[in-house]
C-alpha cells in the first residue's frame, strides 16, 4: 500500500472544486472592478479609495464568511471554494492575507504573523518596483 | 454496558461522510453517531490539511465516531470497509454509562 493509493480525493472532486473557484472568481473580479470604479466616480482619484474599499470590505466579508462556513456550517467545502477562495480571493487577495494573518495571531504565532505582514508589504513593493524597472528596460 | 466504539478518519474531499452517516442511520441503525470536522491534520500521504491557510481549507479532516453492541458495529464495519481504504478505521472496547 503506497502513500498515493490511500488518498481518496479523486480528480473529479478536485475538478469540481476548481470549477467552483472559477465561477466565484469570475464574479469577484467583476464586482471588484465595478465597485472600485464606482468609488472613484464618487470620491475622485486623489487617493486609491477604490482599492482600499475593496480590501477593507473584502476582509470584513472574509472574517464573517470564514466563521459562518467553517464553524457554523457542516460539510460544505464546495461553498468554501466558491465564496472564500474564488469570490473573495478574486475580489481582493487582501482578504486571504488578512484571514491567514489573523489565524496566525489567534494561534499565538505573533512573530510569524508579523513576518507575514512585513514580508508581504516589503516584498510586494520591492517586486512591483523591480517589475517597473524591468518593464522600462524593454 | 460494554460497547464497541469505532472511529473513521476521512477528509472532506473523500465525499464519503454523508454516505457513511446515512448508512449508519438508515441501514445499520447504530445507537448514535457523531461527526467532527477538524482544524488540521495529516494522514499517511503526509499531506497537511489546515483551516488556517485558506487554500488548504478545502479538504479538512473529518472523523465519524459511533458505538453500539460489538456485533452491530462489526457488521456495519464489514459493509463500510468496502468504501473506506484500509488503515482509516479504529475500534476499541468501551464502557457505556
Amino acid at each position: 500500500m503506497d502513500a498515493g493509493t490511500i488518498r481518496l480525493m479523486n480528480s473529479d472532486q478536485y475538478l469540481i472544486q476548481l470549477l467552483f473557484i472559477a465561477v466565484g472568481g469570475a464574479f469577484g473580479a467583476v464586482l471588484r472592478f465595478v465597485s472600485s470604479n464606482g468609488l472613484y466616480a464618487w470620491l475622485g482619484r486623489d487617493f486609491p479609495y477604490g482599492t482600499l474599499f475593496v480590501n477593507v470590505s473584502g476582509s470584513l466579508l472574509m472574517g464573517f464568511l470564514y466563521i459562518l462556513l467553517l464553524e457554523r456550517m457542516g460539510n460544505a467545502p464546495e461553498l468554501r471554494a466558491l465564496l472564500l477562495v474564488g469570490f473573495l480571493g478574486a475580489f481582493t487577495t487582501f482578504s486571504t492575507f488578512s484571514i491567514e494573518t489573523l489565524n496566525l495571531i489567534e494561534q499565538g504565532d505573533l512573530l510569524v504573523a508579523g513576518a507575514n505582514i512585513l514580508l508581504s508589504v516589503v516584498l510586494c513593493l520591492a517586486a512591483v518596483w523591480l517589475g517597473v524597472l524591468l518593464g522600462r528596460m524593454t | 454496558m460494554r460497547v464497541l466504539a469505532a472511529r473513521i478518519y476521512l477528509t472532506e474531499a473523500d465525499a464519503l461522510h454523508n454516505q457513511i452517516l446515512a448508512y449508519l442511520h438508515d441501514e445499520a441503525q447504530i445507537l448514535g453517531a457523531t461527526s467532527f470536522r477538524a482544524i488540521s491534520g495529516f494522514g499517511r500521504s503526509g499531506k497537511m490539511h489546515s483551516s488556517g491557510l485558506l487554500d488548504l481549507s478545502l479538504d479538512l479532516p473529518v472523523v465519524i465516531e459511533f458505538f453500539d453492541d460489538e456485533e452491530k458495529v462489526r457488521s456495519a464495519l464489514t459493509h463500510l470497509n468496502k468504501l473506506i481504504p484500509p488503515g482509516h478505521v479504529l475500534t476499541f472496547a468501551a464502557d457505556l454509562n
